[in-house]
């Protein structure tokens, strides 16, 4: 065993080595490196540290009349707002007519900020790593001689998409905003929803390269204090080149790796998410992304949809039980099928064992090759579908739905009910509104069927026992993932299979922990007017 | 060390992983049967060898799903075909039916078990022991006797209202216990339950073919609109350890059923309540509920049987002139009419049980048992004698209320 295991770790220290390599030079080399006092040697140097990029606009110029101060205005083109610029940092630079300052540096930076940086996000920077950080965000650099600073101006701009409907978790009553990729936009976005001053907002830099904006938001006094400095850690112990979606930080942060459940909840609705910071949840945004991660997350979660809020009780826990009820269908149905057909015919009531077998007849196939050669045929079709250019989309699904649906069936290749089964697997599959919980039960579907075509209903039995342990072990930030099942929280129960009335729900989830049980106080009597009749 | 760590658990998901993708191939897929390699047999007849050879003819009704019509793969030919083969055992004739068939028979689905009257007369218990014992084959399956002849001749008549014959019979078996309840259904279950003290006796449903026999094997018979041949149910066969005596006329079979309360719906035909009016009456009972118990008598050896129905009723055909069902004392005439013909119904069969066939087929055995234990062990031993001699007195009580749409009848 211990042959087989050094080599490997050999390996994979040798990748860690390499990675630290690959990633050190990037930010490490400018740590503390303080910015030049000379004009010139400035702007030479960060040309040739950005190797001349054409995108680097350096606008020199002189601030003042009678003693003119040379200094020099650096921003990236594309990344700021030109006007703004325009209008509130060159012009009033250029038409300053500033008695000569001195040049003791605090007070010419003084001077410049209050007299002619029209502005609101300004900083002094000090040092050549931060100065590049602000550049590369979108601030505008002012450079002046002789002063060993930077004043950095923060004028983001560029071209941004707009706030539209989210093409995910779609919903017939609520909201119609999305997130987008800007962080900014995404964290004004919740605020609108949560007006408190106690929501609030941190920041850190995460990617060595891509240096992406990540934002974790939480209302403080109902996030568990806990679980905020746990997200702390966890995001500060990332060490990696890039960070281009949430995706990455979910992987990297989840408490357990190995497993197809998703242990962090994504969605790119603010309301949801708003919904999830006002029940104690941590959110957790990155720049470049409309999804927003939300922590903790236990399997509860990925059957709530945003809907379920807006619209009546009854309805609402209705449609609840039917994702429950679907979820185990499109895990399940295939291997029960094979597990009936192969091994229980007994179990099927006569008149449908006639129909059953009268398909069966003259099919080529065992059931359980048909129905996962229909599985597979079915996940062809839908990455299909999914990669082709939209335009190409529409021909897959005839050319599916036909050829695979209709001909194969008059082959005789395959049994009609076969077909049937894998349909309905697949649009009980999209009932979910957790698309990474669906991916679960996409995977596990193939694991049960063969357990089904190898050991029938002992067989499914077995790994969905298997399953339930496995859900048991997992933790999502420390929570147990099948909380409030197990452990059993009764009050919790009130927003599982069932949604009950607002005015039941008095009490936030046990779920988290956390202090302020309290969730509203309505009196259903009085808020619905019950009592107003004298 | 957290390195180590994640490779350790790498390894065990790579070793469950191994294991699970290995677990089929130990398994060897266990034991797999293919939908279509089955011969999923619908019924088993079972008559005498009259070649003599063996002790039983044993023939099984096999379906052929794709001639099964509806949806596709509705097939031209018979849905159903039969194989015969004797034997000493029941098992054995099935088993030497490999000679012919094609699939492996495959007995979960079976429905009835249909014994021929020679058969039967000659005992049915060693039938029953591969029911119980084997678990494919389910002991809730119907039995039936063949009336008068041969039961393989039952199998291989078609059918008209189901393209099954055997679904023909099993469900004519259930309707007519629902509805009008000449016979019921006795499954197999049933009859080794009685078997196993043989204190009760068992009764077992009769069937017999209506029309010319011979006529019923090909498709001709279904192709009229009046089939030359159909199995009709006719009434209940009374057993006695576990040979068949003799069958009950079907008032004395219904009076079987009132005993046991098995129907959820009948019909009585009573006299017009006006005395000398000719015409009937007919009063559909709706719900009863009997219970039998038995009762010590003071001073006698043998306990009395207390029979106590209670039955709801309505009227539900009037032929006779003034009857006027807006008057309350009509419904006390009728019911006590009613009372009066099912009284008779009952009475005639346990007359004919206990002088006749001297067969407990009204489990009145297991009625002592249950309410006079010690009573019971004194008769245990010599039940058979002691039932023809055991009282019984029957407390009815019927009341009809209700009399249809209409009031007045338009017969004069």
């Amino acid at each position: 065993m211990i042959d087989i295991v050094l080599p490997r770790k050999k390996a994979a220290n040798n990748k860690q080595n390499r990675r630290d390599e690959a990633t050190k030079p990037h930010m490490q080399p400018y740590e503390g490196l303080p910015i030049d006092v000379s004009l010139q040697q400035a702007l030479e140097r960060i040309k040739g540290e950005l190797g001349e990029s054409a995108d680097l606009i350096i606008r020199e110029l002189a601030i003042g009349e009678a003693n003119p101060i040379p200094a020099a205005v650096i921003y990236i083109q594309g990344l700021i707002d030109d006007l703004r610029m325009n209008d509130h940092i060159l012009a009033p630079l250029q038409l300053a007519v500033l008695t000569p300052p001195s040049l003791h540096a605090d007070q010419t930076v003084e001077e410049l900020k209050k007299e002619l940086i029209h502005v609101g996000n300004i900083e002094n920077i000090a040092y050549w790593k931060e100065a590049y950080q602000s550049l590369l965000i979108g601030s505008v650099l002012l450079f002046v001689e002789g002063l060993g600073q930077v004043i950095a101006a923060g004028v983001i701009g560029g071209p941004k998409r707009d706030v539209t409907e989210p093409s995910t978790n779609l919903v017939i009553r609520g909201p119609r905003e999305g997130f987008t990729e800007s962080i900014r936009t995404n964290t004004s976005l919740i605020r609108r929803k949560i007006r408190s001053p106690k929501l609030w907002l941190e920041q850190l830099t995460l990617g060595e390269i891509t240096q992406t904006p990540i934002g974790i938001m939480y209302i403080q006094g109902l996030a568990d204090e806990s679980i905020v400095q746990e997200v702390r850690t966890r995001l500060k112990a990332i060490s990696i080149d890039g960070v281009l979606e949430s995706g990455y930080i979910e992987e990297l942060i989840s408490d357990q790796k190995y497993t197809p459940f998703p242990t962090i909840h994504h969605n790119e609705r603010p309301d949801v998410i708003a919904a999830g910071l006002l029940e104690g949840r941590v959110a957790i945004l990155v720049d470049g992304t409309p999804f927003v991660l939300l922590v903790p997350a236990v399997l509860n979660v990925f059957f709530q949809a945003a809907e379920d809020y807006y619209q009546r009780y009854d309805i609402a826990s209705f449609l609840r039980m039917l994702r429950f009820v679907s979820f185990l269908i499109a895990l399940t149905l295939p291997s029960i099928y094979v597990a009936i057909i192969g091994y229980h015919q007994e179990m099927i009531p006569t008149p449908l064992l006639l129909k059953l077998a009268a398909q069966r007849e003259g099919v080529p196939l065992p059931a359980f090759v048909e129905a996962f050669l229909m599985e597979v045929v079915f996940e062809v079709l839908r990455e299909a579908v999914v990669r082709m250019p939209s335009a190409v989309g529409n021909t897959i699904s005839i050319v599916g739905g036909l050829v695979i649906g209709q001909s194969v069936v008059e082959a005789g290749f395959v049994s009609p009910a076969v077909v049937i089964i894998v349909s309905l697997t697949a649009i009980s599959s999209f009932v979910s509104p957790a698309y990474n919980l669906a991916i679960a039960a996409r995977l596990l579907r193939f694991l049960l069927l063969i357990a089904a075509a190898s050991l029938g209903f002992f067989g499914v039995a077995l790994i969905v026992l298997f399953l339930i342990l496995h859900l048991s072990s997992l933790k999502s930030f420390g929570i147990p993932y099948l909380k409030p099942f197990a452990p059993f929280f009764w009050q919790d129960l009130k927003d599982t299979f069932m949604r009950v009335p607002l005015w039941r729900m008095h009490e936030r989830p046990q779920v988290l922990g956390h202090r302020n049980p309290v969730r509203e106080s309505t009196d259903p009597d009085e808020s619905q007017g019950r009592n107003k009749s004298r | 060390m957290s390195g180590r760590k994640v490779s350790r658990k790498a390894r065990a998901v790579l070793v469950l992983l191994v294991l699970t993708m290995l677990a089929p191939l130990l398994a060897g897929c266990w034991d797999i049967r293919f939908l279509d390699r089955m011969g999923i047999v619908f019924a088993v007849a079972v008559d005498d060898d009259l070649s003599g050879k063996h002790k039983y003819k044993v023939t099984v009704q096999v379906v052929l799903p794709q001639n099964v019509t509806g949806g596709i793969g509705g097939g031209q030919g018979q849905p159903v075909t039969t194989f015969t083969e004797t034997g000493d055992t029941l098992f054995e004739a099935l088993r030497k039916m490999t000679a012919m068939t094609s699939r492996r028979l495959y007995f979960s689905h079976t429905q009835l078990l249909i014994i021929g009257e020679q058969a039967a007369r000659k005992g049915i218990w060693p039938l029953l022991d591969l029911i119980d014992r084997n678990p494919e084959v389910r002991t809730g399956i119907l039995l039936l006797i063949a009336k008068g002849g041969r039961a393989e001749k039952l199998l291989e008549t078609t059918t008209m209202m189901e393209q099954i014959p055997v679904q023909q019979i099993r469900y004519a078996v259930n309707t007519n216990e629902s509805a009008w309840s000449q016979v019921y259904e006795v499954t197999a279950q049933d009859v080794i339950r009685d078997a196993v003290h043989n204190w009760k006796q068992s009764a077992i449903p009769a069937i017999t073919l209506s029309g010319e026999a011979d006529a019923g094997n090909d498709r001709g018979n279904v192709d009229k609109i009046k089939p030359d041949v159909v199995p009709r149910l006719t009434t209940m066969g009374i057993l006695r350890d576990g040979k068949l005596i003799g069958y009950m006329t079907p008032k004395e079979s219904r009076g079987l059923s009132w005993m046991y309360g098995k129907f959820k719906n009948t019909i009585v035909k009573v006299g017009c309540p006006a005395a000398d009016t000719p015409g009937n009456l007919i009063v559909e009972i709706l719900s009863n509920r009997v219970r039998i118990h038995a009762r010590k008598k003071a001073g006698k050896e043998l306990p009395e049987i207390v029979i106590d129905l209670h039955a709801q009723g309505s009227i539900s055909e009037i032929n006779c002139p003034d009857v006027n069902v807006m008057n309350e004392q009509t419904f006390k005439d009728v019911s006590r009419l009613t009372e009066q013909a099912v009284r008779q119904e009952i009475e005639q069969t346990i007359n004919k049980l206990q002088q006749k066939f001297k067969s407990d087929a009204l489990g009145w055995s297991t009625v002592i048992y249950k309410d006079q234990a010690k009573t019971w062990k004194k008769l245990q031993d010599d039940w058979v004698s002691y039932f023809p001699q055991t009282p019984h007195r029957m407390e009815i009580e019927i009341d009809v209320t209700g009399a249809g749409l209409r009031a007045k009848s338009i017969v004069k």
